[in-house]
């Protein structure tokens, strides 16, 4: 049993004492026909992430620093005033910042507990549990603008779904979208209404994938509801939950369209999030620099989130 | 194997920061602010093509073909559409083919795209005076050497043309023009034994609330009138009511008492007395009969007439102070783009010409509601009819002589953007009044200072 134990030793190059071996022309000409290969798939992907991503992140850093209104023949070097300005007090920057951090982290935890128990109760394989799969994924498969106009009219506080709700317990509806106490609300249930299903989905396929022989040990031991789940299911299930957290955080910062069919980012500020702010200063303001500036800063800051959580799940998440 | 792979990786990173590097040098050279900007002269600009025209019906093969970008979309687009399949029609020489970009905004995004992709439509379309900031960046053609005596300005209402020239050049031809209006359920200020068919004032109209909603509709109170998030259009009228002005040449709300008093009159109605509020959809309620009343562009007058199925009042806007209150001109008027084609343009100028005609004028007044902008159109036998048999379009028209260019700071995107928000604050969000005020007078004063040199040079 011991000698199973021991490390198998490879024989090791240095230490032979052969002369390296030529290549030979069928060698060569399968290494040159995989390169080729390798080339005609890599090419047109390569060029798409240059064109479509590298070029256009470099080309924004370089207007961060100038002052343009997108109509002059040329932009106009500013040097770092645009990031002066961004960071002063009383900034459109520091309300979207805020804004934006409430509505990625209301909608990233809502759905990632929201979808984990639609994902464990569909695992029930209970009765029309495929219906409810259905269901439950549809609204991912909606745009995000048609998602904005039908939550525009459930929150009509005339004629809405909302009205309906809350007059049942006597109350008025709020006006989610036209007061500033509800207007960032409004946007965060409707994206988490979007996305919910995408979350539980992913969470059901996870579930029913879960090995079961660990199952079957826990059983053995007694181990039962809620101890089960904490001390089983929730760290096998960590590599989707790291998963859907960082999609989710990188899709919740860029969310535009639900915001330009809600509340166009206001009354005032209070629904201004980073990816609107960007835009309005673009296509509103016609701010170049600034947009492209803030743009920037939204980029270094997912970025740095990205990064913690990646090194985060590098102790965290079990992928085994 | 490995050390294949290990090579690839390297070469695809080193590729990567390679091709980075170079897609950074290739970035627009930025340049000084002397060295940008100039303009040419000349009418043709030789590097600005024709955007994409899509598909050419046969029939129409082998025309010069031009194109217009339209601001519009559902009827207005549609009533549009017909009078280019009757220009198309009316010559042969010539295929006009228009395509909807959305709404005003959009048109300003895409236009302000097509710019810098150097691809461009040959007519545009920009409401008021949101067509300096392509004329200051040279992307506009001149229309004068295309005037003869049967189209020219002097044709068109006199009210309007003030807002077509920049020095002694005409840009804009005016098309889609309008004036705001106040719109109210007239079935109902009858049963309530209201005036109608008056100059109502806002304090009258504030008066009226407690007999307005005493009246139910699905259960709730009907609400007097309705605010909504774009209102600073019609702000430029409010304010003119109470007898204040948004600025005068590059000082701001130089009678600041006014403008606090209308914006507490606002904040009181909505959040003091209730009866009035901040609309999701303020013509979609005032359809449905939640609110008594709303204010809207007279283009809105042939969609409302058509929705509501009660009686509609037409009327000028409520004046207070002055009464009846000044009232902004708005809606929009054609420009031809400068490209490298003399011929297209010269095309563009027939197609301004065949829009000019009275008669065609007229059909745009009757099938939108926007004001009939030849003079001309007025006596075309259809258009005498509509006002004989409905005289809410008699009311735009009446208008008019109330009618006046609004105040330098709102002729910008972001001006207008910023009283909307200023109101949207104290009608939406019981905001403070004097913060919206400072906050208000800050984005003005940065906006006007911004674009100083450019209005100095149009005589602000």
């Amino acid at each position: 049993m011991t000698t199973l134990l021991q490390p198998v030793r490879r024989p090791s190059r240095a230490r032979t004492s052969a002369p390296p071996r030529r290549s030979s022309p069928q060698l060569r000409r399968r290494r040159l026909t995989e390169a080729a290969l390798f080339w005609a798939l890599i090419l047109p992907n390569l060029l798409a992430i240059v064109v479509f991503g590298y070029y256009p992140t470099l080309y924004n850093f370089v207007l961060s620093f100038t002052d343009w209104d997108f109509v002059q023949p040329a932009p106009v070097v500013v040097g770092l005033d645009n990031y002066i300005e961004l960071f002063q007090s009383g900034s459109m920057l520091m309300d979207a910042l805020r804004n934006t951090a409430i509505f990625v982290l209301v909608a990233v935890v809502g759905t990632l507990f929201g979808g984990m128990a639609i994902g464990a109760l569909l695992a029930q394989r209970l009765r029309f549990s495929g219906l409810v799969r259905t269901l439950a994924f549809a609204p991912h498969m909606l745009p995000g603008a048609a998602v904005g106009v039908l939550w525009l009219f459930m929150f009509d506080p005339n004629y809405g779904l909302s009205r309906w709700l809350f007059s049942m317990f006597g109350m008025e509806s709020p006006h989610w979208t036209t007061t500033s106490d509800f207007s960032l609300w409004s946007i965060t249930i409707a994206y988490a209404w979007q996305r919910l299903g995408f979350v539980a989905i992913i969470y059901y396929t996870a579930i029913l994938d879960l090995p079961k022989d660990i199952y079957e040990a826990a059983a053995l031991d007694g181990a039962r509801g809620w101890p089960l789940f904490r001390y089983i299911t929730l760290p096998l299930l960590s590599p989707v939950t790291f998963f859907l957290t960082v999609t989710g955080i990188i899709a919740a910062a860029q969310t535009f369209d639900i915001i330009a069919t809600l509340t166009m980012g206001g009354p005032g500020t209070s629904s201004t999030t980073l990816p609107w702010m960007i835009y309005d200063q673009a296509f509103v303001d016609f701010n170049i620099g600034t947009s492209a500036a803030t743009a920037t800063v939204m980029f270094v800051l997912l970025l740095v989130v990205t990064l913690v959580q990646t090194k985060y799940a590098s102790k965290q998440v079990h992928y085994s | 194997m490995h050390n294949l792979t290990l090579s690839r990786r390297h070469l695809l990173s080193a590729l990567g920061l390679g091709t980075g590097a170079a897609a950074l040098a290739a970035c627009t050279g930025p340049v000084s602010a002397s060295d940008g900007g100039s303009e040419s002269a000349s009418n043709l600009r030789s590097d600005f093509s024709q955007a994409a025209l899509g598909e050419i019906p046969s029939e129409y093969s082998g025309r010069t073909n031009i194109l217009f970008w339209a601001p519009w979309t559902g009827g207005l687009f549609d009533a549009m559409t017909e009078q280019f399949a009757m220009f198309n029609e009316s010559q042969s020489d010539i295929y006009a083919a228009i395509e909807s970009v959305g709404g005003y905004a959009d048109l300003n995004t895409a236009f302000t795209a097509a710019l810098q992709a150097k691809a461009v439509p040959d007519m545009v379309c920009f409401p008021e005076m949101q067509w300096l900031q392509f004329y200051f960046a040279g992307a506009l053609a001149p229309l004068d050497p295309h005037f003869d005596d049967q189209w020219n300005l002097d044709i068109y209402l006199q009210n309007f043309i003030g807002e077509s020239k920049a020095g002694e050049e005409t840009f804009v031809v005016p098309f889609a023009r309008s004036t705001p209006l106040f719109y109210y359920n007239k079935s109902l200020f009858n049963d309530l034994g209201l005036p109608v068919d008056t100059q109502y004032t806002w304090s009258q109209l504030r008066e009226f609330g407690s007999e307005i909603a005493s009246v139910s509709n699905a259960g709730q109170p009907i609400k007097t009138f309705a605010y909504s998030a774009g209102d600073a259009w019609f702000a430029n009228s409010w304010l003119w009511a109470f007898d204040g002005v948004w600025s005068e040449g590059f000082d701001v709300m130089p009678d600041e008492g006014k403008v606090r008093e209308l914006m507490t009159f606002a904040n009181e109605w909505v959040h003091v007395d209730g009866n009035a509020y901040m609309a999701q959809a303020s013509h979609t309620d005032f359809q449905t009969g939640v609110v008594a009343a709303v204010h809207g562009s007279t283009a809105s007058m042939r969609g409302l007439t058509e929705a509501v199925d009660f009686e509609l009042g037409a009327a000028f806007m409520p004046g207070e102070v002055n009464q009846p209150p000044t009232v902004p001109t708005g809606g929009s008027g054609f420009s031809m783009v400068r490209t490298e084609s003399q011929e297209r343009q010269d095309a563009t100028a027939e197609l301004l010409r065949f829009l000019a005609r009275p008669e065609m004028s007229g059909k745009w007044h009757i099938d939108s509601g926007y004001v009939p902008i030849v003079q001309a159109a007025q006596d075309e036998p259809e258009v005498v009819e509509l006002h004989a048999t409905d005289p809410n379009f008699t009311v735009a028209i009446q208008q008019l002589e109330n009618a006046q260019t609004v105040a330098p700071v709102n002729w910008f995107n972001s001006g207008t953007a910023s009283l909307s928000e200023a109101f949207a604050r104290v009608t939406g969000d019981n905001g403070d009044v004097q913060e919206s005020i400072d906050t208000l007078r800050g984005e003005y004063e940065s906006l006007l200072e911004d674009n100083r040199d450019d209005l100095e040079a149009l005589g602000v």
